[in-house]
């Protein structure tokens, strides 16, 4: 197998010195992605990764004899545009055409008969996705792990809960509800039609941004919630990102728990929606009493299934899914099974996933370890082309990185922000998320452009080349954002 | 012979229909004529063979056409998210809800929402009114009035949102077997009474547009005409089996929040359901229970976005239109037909088992409510359970039946035999459906009936041994017939020694290719027991079984069987394997296959006896005073011409059992007299 690897292998141009014409930077870019590829490969063998992180070993023993080849990887994701460059795994994932397929199979079995497939077939199905969920994110029992649609809907059915305690008066009007100004805009309206309006106290925390140290986000989280302790106030829920979705930024989660634990906080809720398969996700170490990843991000899970952990010992047995069926009061992990006739395939093929992932050197773990240490790569790449900076250090990146944009484009508001995109996107053809930060008082000439690049087991580097000469294209034109209208 | 006709827009006009087919490759789309017995077919290729579906009330069905549509647009999705998140995805969604708006008569297409099915809506409806009591707007003990056998779910919601906050709930007993839509109306005014009582407010009313089970298409523009004049503040009809299956206006019903899954009768994949919330009521405070960015921006534009999730089933809605227009009288005529034609089943296995309808003719769907003969003594929910799944494993029928216990006082209706009917199966008739599929249901339970079998003595559920019986029982039959098939003639033995995988192998592989003939279905038993032996020891699904999370029993209709599971999940878990299997050899054989897929089945069974209980039975059916006569009346040409064809069907393709073709001619016969 290595063998093959290497013959892919012409001896090595380094791209990021070339100034070639792009056909030729893309070939020579394309082999240094094999070179680099096939280098890890071998060295992680030797580091035993692969031993700690196959989570079952039944999978294990499926594993095919030597693993995925970059070809057959491309052929997994041929489904992609091939004039993108996809560098935003980040918004919506992705998933694997061999997922897709047992997706398929489990849709035409519904189809097929569907009272059949509803009365044998899809609880014990689910509870088997549900089981191999379990052991990735170390969680105690299988109980512990709901299956729902997404991160959103897990927000819902965990701030519905907080809205019941405080309509039913065992939360006092005005006890406070903590989380970070970067939650996702989902969850703050979330909480607003939840927590707001049940009387609750809402506290946003604000963020450095762009983020030096970890220490920087625990002193801020400490100064929030003593903020929500004031007047004798109760905090009786913490929300807190496992990796905030724009700007991204790692924040560190078990700290911040801990923190949450020392201060009398009620209950925490981790959202993760960029958690499993971007970032170590093991509810033991973390300790939060509900935690929430997408699958359908990092996961190669098709749209859309994610889990929702709720610790055995908190305040689980109060939770309830928003869509009431027949199962009401079976516990939130049989409620979720079954919320009327709907498509469930999504949510029965994770372990289809894991025969994906496992085909990888050190399955989910590998990946995510390949991925990080390719978009840092990437990230210091562009940082160093245009002159800016990266958004944190890489310790805090996950598989995404904020990469600072050249000053000189102008961006000066979120509408630059998102014009700039559509111009990525339709000159370009690159698919990117651009952020803008409002420069602090005083500030002059800092960065307030930043773009957010992922990267996944199907991306590749002349993608990021793209974008980052056509970010010096634009600069070489004298391109400045107020110059574009919708 | 079918009419064609031609769409407007089609620019070909070809006409004419046995000719073309002799020009013309079949297989080809042909958008401007009508889907032909065969093109419906292999529209429903991948439903299971063998099981005759008499169930779409159930789950519904999607035909293929809407699935590879719907598969673009995941793949759509898939290929570039982003570009479709800010391009695609709303204007589908748009493009969905103005088909919708149009079709249930809607004022402004912002009225209606896309939503995954009913159990959505009423978890939104219900929300909103456990806002109100927490919030102080409604008194304590204000009421919720709503049928007894609403929904399950919706019960259940009531019980989260509504009871929890203090309110009260009136259920109201639907009158069943029921002859008038005056019984329900004035129930109902009863209920109402009550809920107003002790000067509370009713602050909601549910109406079923057609109740689940027991089904019956309910007078809903009246009773939303009552709960006006009662003052009742709100009306929520729950029409989950509505559109596709009824002709649904919801400026004729007038509800405030009407709700209906397209996926049930509306050939829409799992799941997809509309949900129409009058325009005043959208300044008013409903929101979807998962919240987005979308919050605050009108009910139809925050369901539009909930989160990354599969929105494809909610973008179909264009090709499931393409669909029913190919179709004589698109959604209208499916409509009429199934109704008809459910009825006709209905009236026919009523006459066979001397029984009657659940409620006359017009107060009947695609759905139709049938009494069990009183000899099968089904005494209980549980017996219910029993003989369903007796009449899936051992059948092939998949049917549901209500049990009906009678109250205090209660008569009941009695069948030819003067017992009390105390249970109903629900047919359902959907295009695929063939007569032989009531036929086999009808000889099922007439031979139960025959063979003294009842509910307490039905075979034991230990499937293996079952299967065995069955064996023993049938295998004979068959045989017999299999050389009257004209094929095959050479190895008649070859049943009878089935004792060695290897024949069994051999057998397989010669019958593979004759498929269409429908004596695969007994390959395929042959080969399940022998295959059982090697599940059982199947260490990994004793392992999945392991995982049941203990199950949660209570009346709703589709759950009740759950108690089942342990023994028929072996027996399933073979068919399943068999599936694949079956799905390939299917779709080589569905051009080709013949009009008796069930022929030997049928013919296993002993011939029912229809011509000694005829007369007795109309007899009866005439003095349960229901209004007969009117059902015939709403029978249309194109069952005429169904019948003639299945008729022809049924001679020219079997060459054995003519009996069967005679049954059938006599039911409709029987039928038509009635006029």
């Amino acid at each position: 197998m290595k063998n093959n690897k290497l013959k892919t292998i012409p001896l090595s141009t380094n791209p990021m010195a070339s100034l070639s014409p792009p056909e030729e930077e893309a070939a020579a870019a394309a082999a240094s992605f094999h070179h680099r590829r096939s280098k890890r490969y071998s060295s992680s063998t030797t580091n035993g990764l692969a031993a700690e992180s196959v989570p079952d070993k039944r999978h294990k023993i499926s594993l095919p004899p030597s693993f995925i080849s970059s070809s057959e990887i491309e052929s997994e994701f041929s489904h992609h545009d091939p004039a993108f460059a996809r560098i935003n795994n980040g918004s919506f994932g992705s998933c694997p055409s061999s997922v897709i397929a047992a997706q398929r199979d489990w849709q035409l079995r519904f189809l097929r008969q569907p009272d059949r497939f509803f009365f044998d077939e899809l609880k014990p199905n689910i509870s088997a996705s549900r089981a191999a969920i379990k052991r990735l994110i170390n969680a105690e029992h299988d109980d512990e792990v709901s299956l729902v649609d997404n991160a959103t809907t897990a927000a819902a059915i965990v701030l519905q809960q907080t809205a019941w305690a405080f309509r039913e008066g065992r939360f006092d009007r005005g006890d406070a509800v903590v989380m970070l100004h970067y939650a996702f805009g989902s969850v703050k309206k979330s909480v607003e039609a939840y927590v707001s309006r049940s009387g609750g106290e809402v506290i946003e925390m604000q963020l450095p941004f762009p983020v030096n140290s970890a220490e920087e986000i625990v002193n801020r989280f400490r100064t929030g919630l003593a903020l929500g302790k004031a007047n004798g106030r109760k905090v009786r829920l913490a929300l807190i990102d496992h990796v905030t979705s724009m700007p991204s930024v790692v924040i560190p989660i078990k700290e911040l728990v801990k923190i949450c634990r020392e201060e009398g906080v009620d209950q925490v809720f981790v959202d993760a929606a960029h958690g499993i398969g971007c970032v170590d996700v093991d509810m033991k170490e973390i300790g939060a009493d509900f935690y929430t990843s997408n699958l359908h991000k990092w996961f190669f899970a098709p749209p859309s299934v994610a889990f929702l952990y709720c610790k055995r010992s908190g305040a689980g047995g109060n939770l309830h899914h928003p869509v009431v069926s027949h199962e009401y009061g079976n516990g939130l992990a049989v409620e979720s099974t079954w919320v009327g006739t709907r498509d469930y395939s999504a949510q029965l093929v994770v372990p289809s996933i894991l025969e994906f992932v496992n085909r990888f050197e050190g399955g989910i773990d590998g990946i995510k370890k390949r991925n990080h240490e390719s978009v840092i790569e990437m990230g210091e790449m562009l940082v160093k082309s245009w002159g800016t900076q990266l958004g944190c250090p890489p310790e805090m990146c996950p598989s995404m990185v904020m990469v600072g944009l050249p000053v000189c484009l102008g961006v000066s508001s979120e509408t630059d922000a998102v014009r700039l995109r559509n111009l990525l996107r339709e000159r370009f053809s690159i698919e990117i998320p651009t952020y803008f930060r409002a420069p602090g008082e005083g500030e002059t000439d800092s960065i307030t452009g930043y773009v957010r690049i992922s990267y996944q087991v199907y991306n590749k580097p002349e993608e990021y080349h793209r974008l980052k000469d056509a970010i010096n294209e634009l600069v070489r034109d004298g391109f400045k954002c107020s110059s574009l209208t919708d | 012979r079918e009419e064609i006709l031609i769409p407007m827009a089609a620019d070909d006009r070809r006409n004419g229909d046995s000719t073309n087919h002799n020009h013309r490759d079949p297989k080809k789309p042909r958008l401007s004529e009508f889907l032909t017995e065969s093109d419906i077919r292999s529209e429903f290729a991948h439903h299971h063979t063998g099981v005759a579906r008499v169930n779409n009330g159930s789950f519904g069905c999607c035909p293929s056409s809407v699935l590879d549509a719907q598969r673009e647009w995941q793949l759509r999705f898939l290929r570039q998210p982003d570009e479709f998140y800010f391009n695609g995805l709303r204007r589908g969604l748009l493009a969905s809800r103005a088909v919708i708006s149009d079709l249930i008569n809607a004022d402004d297409v912002d009225e209606v929402s896309l939503l995954d099915n009913a159990t959505t809506a009423a978890a939104i409806v219900l929300q909103r009114v456990g806002r109100c009591f927490s919030e102080g707007r409604y008194q304590k003990e204000d009421t919720v009035v709503m049928f007894h056998c609403a929904f399950q779910s919706v019960k259940k919601s009531i019980q989260a949102y509504v009871s929890r906050v203090g309110g009260s709930t009136v259920e109201v007993r639907l009158p069943f077997p029921v002859s008038s839509n005056d019984e329900i109306v004035s129930a109902f005014r009863e209920g109402l009474k009550k809920g107003r009582a002790n000067g509370r407010t009713v602050r909601l009313a549910i109406i079923d547009h057609i109740t689940s089970m027991p089904c019956v298409l309910m007078p809903v523009r009246e009773l939303v005409k009552v709960c006006r004049e009662e003052g009742v503040e709100e009306v929520f009809v729950d029409a989950a089996h509505a559109i596709g299956s009824v002709k649904v206006d919801v400026k004729e019903i007038g509800a405030d929040y009407y709700v209906s899954n397209l996926h049930k009768w509306f050939f829409c994949p799992p799941s997809i359901a509309f949900f129409y919330c009058k325009k005043r009521s959208s300044e008013l405070d409903v929101h979807h229970p998962v919240v987005s960015h979308e919050f605050g921006n009108g009910l139809a534009i925050e369901s539009a976005w909930i989160g990354t999730r599969d929105y494809s089933s909610q973008l179909v809605v264009p090709s499931v239109m393409e669909f029913v227009k190919r179709f004589e009288g698109g959604i209208d005529g499916i409509m009429e037909r199934n109704h008809d034609e459910a009825v006709r089943m209905g009236l026919m296995l009523c006459s066979a088992w001397g029984t009657n309808l659940g409620s006359p003719p017009e107060m009947c769907v695609g759905m139709v409510m049938i009494g069990l003969p009183s000899k099968l003594c089904v005494e209980s929910d549980d017996d219910a359970v029993k003989l369903r799944a007796y009449l899936r494993v051992h059948r092939s029928v998949e049917v549901p039946v209500y049990f009906l216990g009678l109250r205090d006082g209660e008569e009941g209706v009695k069948d030819k035999d003067s017992g009390v009917i105390t249970a109903y199966v629900r047919i359902s008739r959907q295009v695929y459906n063939e007569t032989e599929d009531y036929e086999r249901l009808r000889d099922a339970i007439t031979e139960l009936v025959k063979d003294q079998r009842t509910c307490q003595n039905l075979p034991p559920f230990d499937i293996f041994r079952c299967n065995n019986k069955a064996l023993e029982e049938e295998e004979p039959e068959p045989l017999a017939k299999v050389p009257e098939m004209g094929e095959q003639t050479e190895k008649p033995i070859r049943l009878l020694n089935f004792v060695s995988e290897e024949q069994l192998e051999e057998s397989k592989k010669e019958r593979g290719e004759r498929v269409e003939d429908g004596t695969f279905q007994r390959d395929r038993a042959l080969y399940e027991i022998l295959k059982e032996n090697k599940d059982k020891k199947d260490a990994e699904f004793n392992e999945r079984f392991k995982h049941r999370p203990p199950k949660a029993l209570d009346e709703d209709e589709t759950e009740f069987l759950d108690k089942l599971e342990m023994s028929k999940k072996e027996y399933e878990r073979q068919l399943a394997d068999d599936d694949e299997q079956q799905i390939r050899s299917f779709h080589a054989a569905v051009a080709a296959r013949s009009a008796t897929p069930q022929e030997p089945e049928e013919a296993a069974l002993p011939p029912p006896a229809p011509p000694t209980i005829e007369p007795k039975t109309t007899g009866k059916r005439n003095s349960a005073t229901r209004p007969f006569n009117t059902i015939i009346r709403v029978k249309p040409q194109p069952k005429k011409v169904k019948a003639t064809e299945e008729e022809k069907k049924a001679i020219s393709g079997a060459p054995e059992p003519l009996q069967t073709g005679l049954a059938l001619v006599s039911y409709s016969d029987e039928s038509e007299g009635d006029d």
